[in-house]
């Protein structure tokens, strides 16, 4: 075996270049400096007897690798956005579909970023080195998607409004997609379909242990949510022919089945290090599913498209309890 | 095409005022207390970037730099590095990782709770840059690991090997700050305004001349992001100082304090790169440190912010002074300790003492007898471990270990030690942040060398006397 760090020594195969980049480098828990902040203690979470630095992303990601993947993802989504753009796709679609799926797209375009937030406190609480990097990797992840999914809302609602087709410049002074207001923010904080979900993710803001946090975003909401979009936004866009917004569906997909594999492997490697977890897996469960299925809901209430909602959401409860019994038996 | 202008506003657009809980529950103003200002959300970020920039930016650095890296070590670089560059480099890495990795986490907090949107958004691009300069660190030891001893177990030593103790306790120190500003302080501005151009451009140019290509464009790169994190630490002191005037004796005693700290743990211990691991020398430290610290970093800023009432650092005098003499007795005291450490040591060369009579008009007076000593066969080894400084972790042995500056405090009916002045006055200002240390001094007191190279992770034929200086 080619000469390794100590930490690996012994093992019978030798570690992958992720392995190496990202396993072991913890500060550890004794800390020289007490804050009230303080560093990392063993009770920033109650998953309990958890060998923290043994857990690897099935992605095994690391930053060179994950960087020219997103280089590589991001031209070839902006390219078709781009396109769809300024080519005049968007103004041959359904203005009513369009204008529906730009508040929809918008308004999850925030919740993207509340789900960021919610990681970047597990990036900076967890005790391990690879969770560390797993949440700080999704947080990139979801501020690409909400990005792009506030561009892609700006320009579907662009089209909707269209009096005219093409991609002429407007006069000085008109409205644009977005002066007289923010239609994806107020979507965000008023259209009802949204309220459940904001009301989610904001608790979810405010929780303190990392691990509760993980379960009750990437488990409760993005177990849920995610499958949801992807269906829902494929099987609309399918039915418009409007290929970027199934291309912003696959997209995003790509990353949320990343997240959700890194989840998925965190909860039967909690279990498995000490079964125990499992009750604590299961309060957390208890305490925030109820959320993400009044969010689903009302998203699919608020947003029928013809009753292909109401299908993906039957598929996302379907795909979620399929990952849950797989996570925790 | 969407324009960089437009899609740094859709970030901006992202924040919202929450409703179904109240604000401070999602960003405790505990995070920026005894800070003022009026409105946080015209807080600007001086680099409006994307996602999209970011990763086609920092795509091309990578595909610049890795495949250098890759040549250098197919083609037999780590070979031809000089060998007392490659021991320096032993010690440098793990204190460099210690350093991105408590920025990575440090700007995770930053980035959910500073009370401005836009520094939260320039937080998020600076911890991820972060990740990427920890793990080239990463990819500097595992290369060189191949080639030599001594860097095989450097995540334990970052944990019990007392040479970086002083910087884990610098960057747990960051990482805990309860006031995210004081982070942004202590990381964007000391040590990137203030020490990064000294570490990752001063530092490069003489690794180079020791045949370290590889660590030069290491070093570089990852100086090419800090340049935005600078920005950010720039921009956030001048907006505070700019905003409210009640900003500024908190701003001067975070100044005064990590001004310190920067200098006690990574200023003075750098020295010996240049000075002493670096055979083929250029700048001594004494004049990097005067050129990037005291005529670039406070010059400028004095400059620039004094109008606002901000006052050079507290102990700068007593930093520009211990400067004759900080590399020659940190290199000394390693120098006693080589047998309980992971690189190895050397006697300088009859050419380096030229070089230090030259640049370091006291050094013949205050530290040549001790090298006449070890070239008269006295080896010069010590049993245990020395008094470290309860705040800084570093030996009590500056400005010069005959005459150290040790100071004590007593704290709760204990006595507590220091190195110096300014480390103690940092403890007296928060001695319930510093007091519950507890230094491997006490923790090894009574052990044996042999114990406390157990303690210290240390194995087989690591650390003693580099055979072939």
């Amino acid at each position: 075996m080619p000469k390794t760090f100590a930490w690996f020594e012994g093992r019978k195969r030798p570690p992958s270049e992720y392995e190496e980049l990202t396993v072991g480098l913890h500060f550890g828990e004794e800390a020289l400096v007490h804050t009230r902040v303080g560093t990392w203690t063993l009770d920033n979470t109650s998953l309990a007897g958890v060998p923290w630095e043994d857990f690897r992303d099935p992605a095994q990601l690391h930053y060179r690798s994950w960087v020219a993947l997103q280089d590589r993802a991001e031209r070839e989504l902006g390219a078709t956005l781009d396109l769809a753009r300024t080519a005049g796709f968007v103004d041959g679609l359904d203005p009513a579909w369009s204008r529906d799926m730009a508040v929809l797209v918008g308004g999850l375009a925030f919740a993207e970023w509340g789900v960021a937030m919610a990681m970047q406190y597990v990036e900076r609480f967890c005790l391990s080195s690879a969770v560390g990097q797993a949440a700080q990797l999704q947080v990139c992840d979801e501020l690409r998607h909400a990005q792009r999914a506030l561009e892609w809302a700006d320009a579907l609602l662009g089209g909707s409004r269209r009096p005219c087709r093409g991609d002429t410049p407007r006069p000085p002074g008109a409205a644009g997609p977005t002066a007289d207001g923010d239609p994806a923010r107020a979507a965000w904080m008023e259209h009802p379909a949204l309220q459940p979900l904001r009301r989610a993710i904001e608790m979810a803001l405010t929780l303190e242990d990392w691990g509760e946090v993980v379960v009750a975003v990437n488990v409760c909401l993005e177990g849920l949510l995610q499958p949801f979009q992807r269906e829902l936004w494929l099987d609309t866009s399918r039915k418009q022919a409007d290929l970027a917004t199934a291309m912003l569906a696959r997209h995003c997909w790509t990353d949320e089945e990343r997240h959700l594999g890194w989840t998925e492997a965190f909860l039967r490697f909690v279990i498995e290090a000490d079964p125990s977890n499992a009750a604590v897996l299961q309060s957390w469960l208890d305490t925030h599913a109820g959320a993400g299925f009044e969010a689903l809901d009302a998203l699919a209430a608020g947003f029928p498209f013809d009753g292909a909602a109401e299908e993906a959401a039957a598929v996302a409860r379907t795909e979620q309890a399929s990952r849950l019994k797989e996570a925790l038996g | 095409m969407s324009d960089q202008a437009t899609d740094y506003r859709r970030t901006k657009r992202l924040y919202w005022e929450p409703s179904y809980v109240p604000k401070e529950a999602i960003y405790p103003p505990a995070n920026y207390e005894g800070i003022h200002f009026k409105d946080w959300d015209r807080w600007d970020d001086p680099f409006h970037m994307s996602f999209r920039q970011y990763v086609e930016i920092q795509a091309k650095k990578d595909n610049g730099f890795h495949p250098a890296r890759d040549a250098f070590d197919r083609y037999g670089g780590t070979d031809r590095m000089d060998r007392r560059w490659l021991e320096g480099m032993k010690v440098v890495y793990p204190i460099l990782f210690h350093g991105e990795y408590g920025a990575l986490r440090s700007n995770a907090r930053v980035s959910r709770y500073a009370p401005a949107p836009a520094l939260r958004a320039a937080a998020f691009y600076q911890s991820i840059d972060e990740l990427r300069h920890s793990q080239n660190h990463v990819y500097q030891m595992r290369m060189l690991n191949k080639h030599t001893d001594g860097f095989n177990n450097w995540a334990e030593w970052k944990r019990h090997h007392f040479l970086l103790q002083p910087a884990k306790m610098l960057f747990e120190d960051i990482v805990a700050c309860e006031n995210v500003f004081e982070s942004v302080m202590g990381l964007n501005i000391l040590v990137e305004v203030a020490y990064t151009n000294l570490v990752f451009v001063g530092i490069p140019s003489v690794g180079v001349l020791n045949g370290d290509l590889a660590g030069a464009s290491e070093l570089l790169t990852t100086q090419s992001d800090e340049t935005r994190h600078m920005a950010i630490g720039q921009s956030t002191l001048r907006t505070l100082l700019e905003g409210d005037d009640r900003n500024l004796p908190l701003i001067q005693y975070w100044l005064d304090k990590w001004f310190w700290l920067l200098h006690r743990i990574i200023g003075c211990p750098l020295g010996v790169i240049p000075d002493y691991f670096a055979r083929r020398k250029a700048l001594p430290m004494r004049q990097m440190f005067q050129r990037y610290i005291v005529d670039n970093f406070v010059a400028g800023m004095v400059e620039d912010l004094g109008k606002f009432g901000l006052q050079p650092p507290r102990f700068l005098d007593a930093a520009v002074a211990e400067m004759e003499d900080a590399p020659h007795t940190l290199f000394r005291t390693l120098f006693q300790y080589k047998h309980m450490l992971f690189n190895k040591m050397f006697v300088p060369t009859e050419t380096d003492m030229e070089f230090f009579g030259e640049h370091y008009p006291h050094w013949e007076e205050r530290h040549g007898a001790f090298w006449e000593e070890v070239r008269a066969g006295d080896p010069k080894d010590l049993p245990s471990l020395p008094m470290l400084c309860q705040v800084c972790q570093l030996p009590c042995v500056f400005p010069v270990p005959e005459a150290p500056t040790i100071r004590c405090s007593e704290w709760n009916g204990e006595v507590r030690w220091f190195c110096s002045d300014g480390c103690q006055w940092i403890f007296e200002h928060e001695p319930e942040r510093y007091s519950k240390a507890v230094g491997l001094d006490r923790v090894l007191t009574g052990k044996d060398v042999p114990e406390i190279r157990a303690h210290m992770r240390l194995s087989g034929k690591l650390g003693g006397v580099l055979e072939e200086c």
